[in-house]
């Protein structure tokens, strides 16, 4: 077999177990092994399973992925979030799905202080979907929206894959920064608009509260958010003021949210051991698909299948539009299976040379191919912000409900994608301001 | 079939463009095709921190290592990590550093064996320099600042000099200099334009700290060396030897590329008070014990210091040599080969 | 046999559990004494990542199988009747013991490799870190064990196992 052929039929393989229920990240890592098995044989196969899985989990920057999943779990358990709610529906209830959007402004805001999609995701899942289930939103909506909405970390800064673009591809990372910001606006705004739009036409997905507040009542509402207010101030200040890295920042969130909930003497020992054990349940659960997918790039990258993809695109000439289109759809291709920053050393090589030479401007690609990462996170089969968000609500809502709350905003980030390639000034002109 | 080379740094650093690239490019030309590797960087195959069980294991067959990353299986190499503040021209370090590991050290040469892995020397990055958000000149002005250094020696200097050394990872150096978290750091001067420092680091003191030696940038894997010809494993060694001076030269270009452009981003370059230097010629002496406590007691060399004294005698030695060569890399690889490499016997090396 | 299992897995567990307040404990001391007393806590990065962040992850794979809290994506398998179901959970259990059967071998290989070198890691205080190595084979190798267990519970028509998991968001 050639090793293309071992490649596809890899995924072939990944797509049966997958769908005979074996856990996800158990299919991904046996297939890969399976492959490297038949393309190098058994001792590097073996030597692959020696080396991917302690050096993926021994890293100091996935750190943040257990600590905010912490914090988000201290927050819903010690009621801390309960106020800031109580202040959207007031505020939004009026807007179809408000308590939705709502997620995503929650999201892109936190964005600001976590460099990665998986970490913002996890902060906010335990925190926002409870409440929507409650207040009766559709499942599939109230999960997805905070699956995708997550996506925005790594669009806004601080992204740990602008920083590792900028180093790979040599651009100014505070130019790559600055032009995440309004494409990560963007994101957010097109997911709103979604959201009104789908709950507009179809009311019974995000029942209104048929709360009619006066503005009094309005205002009194954010008596309760004194929680969340000192969480965000702690580590927003924190970050911005040289105190503590993002990395850092969710450990700090954390920490701080368990003194809050000291203070609030909302913390018990139960509250306290059920955010441990949930906290647990999802690391462990995310980091063994996390390493399944990092065992996959392996094979892909051996297998030659990125090359074999890329290079179908550079060979026809077709313009920089078709390009990027084209380049896009093999980055929707790779995302599928592959996590983010795998799919980004394995493509970065070729594309980068083609792109520079068809003059496309380095920090326009650079943003694009956050966006095409971030959409990577929601796809099926290997959505990794999808898992995170399974992981959280157990057995209440299956796989396939959150894939299908996704579809939309899935639909909401092409549109926004086809933008972001149709009008680089959307990307470009915040940076041409720092000249 | 071909063979896979693993590079955990992307294609712009120099140990991969002008180290694995064109030694990839030129083993394919004078083996007329037989020896062939596909390039893996930028770590989409291996990163640092497990290419030594990769390269056991066969997943690569060639990659870099960083020494400094596994120094209980690399006391050796970790000695001459310690020894970092010796000497400043890359090229000339580079070529130190292998004929030292490759012709004056059995215990260099023994640890390689011992992990299945084959050495063909090492290479040297340009000399590191400070770069900090405040001017420093001054050892007052160095005083309290928090620096991120790249290894245990330079901590050791930062602690000396009355600064604190802080552990904050490679990819994270830019956020945490933007934001204040570190007060400096110590790099090559290309960091400045690779890693977009200038951004946040507006002063570089011109403090020659030393330079990143401890690191095989051509290391292959066993398995795949027993299975080569003599004549091919000729053809990696003399391509190695002229490799590991092409990188080296390629951190001093990208320093100077650097320094091109400082004027734009409003940089400015300050050489170090006298008492900074003589603190920095005092912290070597003072510096020596500990090395030599540090290489009985834990990485187990017996006799440490024959070896020390050779290392800085060969450094000595390339400096002389390649002071009247400038840039000349043909020259600097002929003189390389007659003094290192052309000793090395393929039928024998590393088997 | 299921005792045993909830015991083990219910210990590492709470290993697990004091290493993550740990980390967070940790990271929160080197902020503080980075920037309070401009002396940051020696060791945090390497603590964190080799020692922390593998128990964290590795530790308590199996009691999250117990709980039956590990990702799969149910598309089809819901539809099928109860018995071809159970069936096709032990297929899964099946690959599940084989991938983490060949992880126990390779990490515990890696882990005796390490702790025969003495592995240690160099900032400017250095950190022994071999013995992390082996949360990694113990994890995994726990986890083996229960599937096996559970594989074949399953096959000879008992589902306690299932029946005994319960996902944290039903408590
Ligand atoms: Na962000
Ligand atoms: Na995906």
């Amino acid at each position: 077999m050639s090793g293309l052929e071992i490649g596809f039929g890899s995924l072939g393989v990944l797509l049966l177990l997958m769908l005979l229920r074996v856990p996800v990240g158990i299919a991904l890592g046996l297939v890969a092994y399976g492959g490297i098995y038949l393309l190098l044989g058994p001792v590097a196969a073996w030597g692959i399973l020696t080396a991917i899985p302690y050096d993926f989990t021994a890293h100091w920057t996935l750190s943040s992925v257990p600590m905010f999943l912490l914090m988000g779990y201290v927050c819903f358990h010690a009621q801390l979030t309960e106020g800031l709610f109580r202040v959207a529906r007031a505020w939004l209830s009026w807007l179809p799905g408000g308590l939705a959007v709502a997620s995503v402004g929650a999201s892109a805001a936190f964005s600001a202080v976590t460099g990665s999609s998986v970490a913002c995701a996890a902060a906010m899942g335990r925190i926002v979907v409870p409440e929507m289930l409650r207040a009766n939103y559709d499942k599939g909506l109230a999960t997805g929206v905070v699956a995708a909405a997550g996506t925005i970390g790594s669009m806004i800064p601080p992204s740990i894959i602008l920083l590792i673009y900028g180093i790979f591809a040599e651009v100014p990372i505070g130019k790559l920064f600055v032009a995440g910001i309004l494409p990560g606006l963007l994101s957010a705004f097109m997911f709103g608009l979604m959201i009104v739009i789908r709950v507009s036409r179809n009311p019974e997905l995000a029942p209104t509260t048929s709360v009619r507040e006066t503005l009094a009542e309005k205002l009194a509402a954010f008596r309760g958010t004194w929680p969340v207010i000192v969480l965000v101030i702690g580590v927003f200040g924190g970050l911005f003021g040289g105190v503590f890295t993002p990395t850092e920042a969710g450990a700090v969130g954390a920490g701080l949210a368990f003194l809050i909930a000291f203070a609030q003497r909302t913390l018990t020992r139960k509250t306290m051991g059920q955010a441990v054990l949930e906290t647990l349940y999802s690391t462990s659960s995310i980091f063994i698909i996390a390493i399944g997918a990092a065992l996959l790039t392996r094979l892909m990258a051996l297998a030659g299948v990125a090359d074999y993809l890329s290079d179908l695109v550079v060979q026809h000439e077709v313009g920089t539009i078709g390009l990027l289109i084209g380049i896009s759809v093999v980055y929707l291709i790779l995302g599928m299976f592959l996590d983010p920053i795998g799919i980004m050393l394995l493509t970065l090589p070729i594309f980068l040379p083609v792109v520079q030479h068809v003059g496309v401007d380095l920090i326009w690609f650079g943003i694009l191919l956050a966006k095409y990462l971030e959409i990577a996170l929601i796809t099926p089969p290997v959505g990794l912000n999808v898992f995170v968000i399974k992981g959280m609500v157990g057995n209440l809502v299956s796989t396939a409900t959150i894939y299908r709350g996704v579809m939309w905003f899935l639909v909401a980030d092409l549109i926004t994608l086809g933008l972001l390639i149709g009008f680089p000034a959307i990307t470009l002109t915040l940076p041409s301001l720092m000249d | 079939a071909e063979g896979r080379f693993a590079a955990f740094l992307p294609p712009a650093n120099p140990v991969v463009g002008q180290g694995a690239e064109p030694f990839i490019e030129r083993v394919a030309k004078d083996t007329n095709g037989e020896l062939t590797y596909k390039l893996f960087a930028g770590g989409a195959l291996l990163g640092g921190k497990n290419m030594v069980e990769g390269l056991q294991t066969g997943v690569a067959d060639i990659g870099q290592i960083v020494f400094g990353y596994f120094p209980a299986e690399f006391p050796y190499a970790t000695l001459i990590a310690d020894m970092a503040i010796y000497g400043s021209n890359a090229p000339a370090i580079a070529a130190a550093v292998s004929e030292f590991a490759l012709l004056n050290c059995e215990g260099c040469l023994a640890e390689f064996k011992k992990l299945g892995l084959v050495h063909m020397g090492g290479t040297s990055t340009s000399p590191y320099v400070l770069m900090s958000r405040d001017k420093i000149e001054t050892l007052d002005e160095l005083k309290g600042k928090k620096v991120r250094t790249p290894g245990a020696l330079w901590d050791r200097w930062v602690r000396a000099a009355g600064g604190t050394p802080v552990n904050i990872s490679a990819g994270e150096i830019y956020e945490a200099m933007s934001r204040g978290q570190v007060d400096a750091v110590l790099n090559a001067f290309g960091a400045m334009k690779s890693h977009s420092l200038w951004d946040a680091a507006k002063h570089v003191t011109n403090l020659q700290l030393g330079t990143y030696r401890s690191w095989g940038i051509f290391t292959v894997s066993a398995r795949h060396w027993e299975g080569l010809s003599p004549a091919h494993r000729r053809v990696l060694l003399d391509n190695a030897a002229r490799g590991i001076l092409q990188a080296a030269l390629g951190y001093i270009a990208t320093d100077d590329a650097a320094r091109a452009e400082i004027g734009q981003h409003n940089v400015s370059v300050h050489e170090p008070s006298d008492g900074m230097r003589q603190q920095l010629a005092e912290f070597l002496k003072t510096d020596r014990p500990n090395i030599i406590e540090n290489a009985k007691t834990k990485l187990n060399i017996a006799e440490p210091e024959p070896l020390m004294e050779k290392f800085v005698a060969l450094v000595e030695k390339w400096e002389a040599l390649y002071a009247p060569l400038g840039k000349d890399l043909d020259k600097m690889t002929e003189l390389l080969m007659q003094e290192v490499f052309s000793k090395i016997d393929e039928n024998t090396h590393g088997l | 046999m299921l005792g045993f299992f909830r015991w083990s897995t219910e210990t590492c567990l709470r290993l697990s559990g004091v290493a993550l307040l740990l980390m967070m404990v940790q990271i929160n001391l080197d902020v503080l004494g980075r920037y309070l007393l401009n002396e940051p806590l020696p060791g945090t990065t390497e603590i964190v990542t080799a020692y922390l962040m593998v128990a964290i992850v590795f530790l308590p794979l199996a009691r999250v199988e117990m709980a039956d809290a590990h990702i799969s994506v149910d598309l089809i398998a819901q539809f099928l009747p109860v018995g071809a179901q159970l069936r096709l959970q032990a297929l899964a259990c099946a690959a599940g013991a084989a991938f983490f059967g060949l992880l126990t071998g390779s990490s515990w290989q890696s882990a005796m490799a390490k702790y025969r070198i003495g592995e240690y890691v160099m900032g400017e205080f250095s950190v022994v870190v071999w013995p992390s190595r082996f949360f990694v084979p113990l994890g995994c190798g726990l986890m083996t064990a229960l599937l096996l267990y559970k594989g074949w519970r399953l096959l000879i028509g008992d589902d306690a196992l299932v029946r005994d998991a319960s996902g944290p968001a039903e408590h």
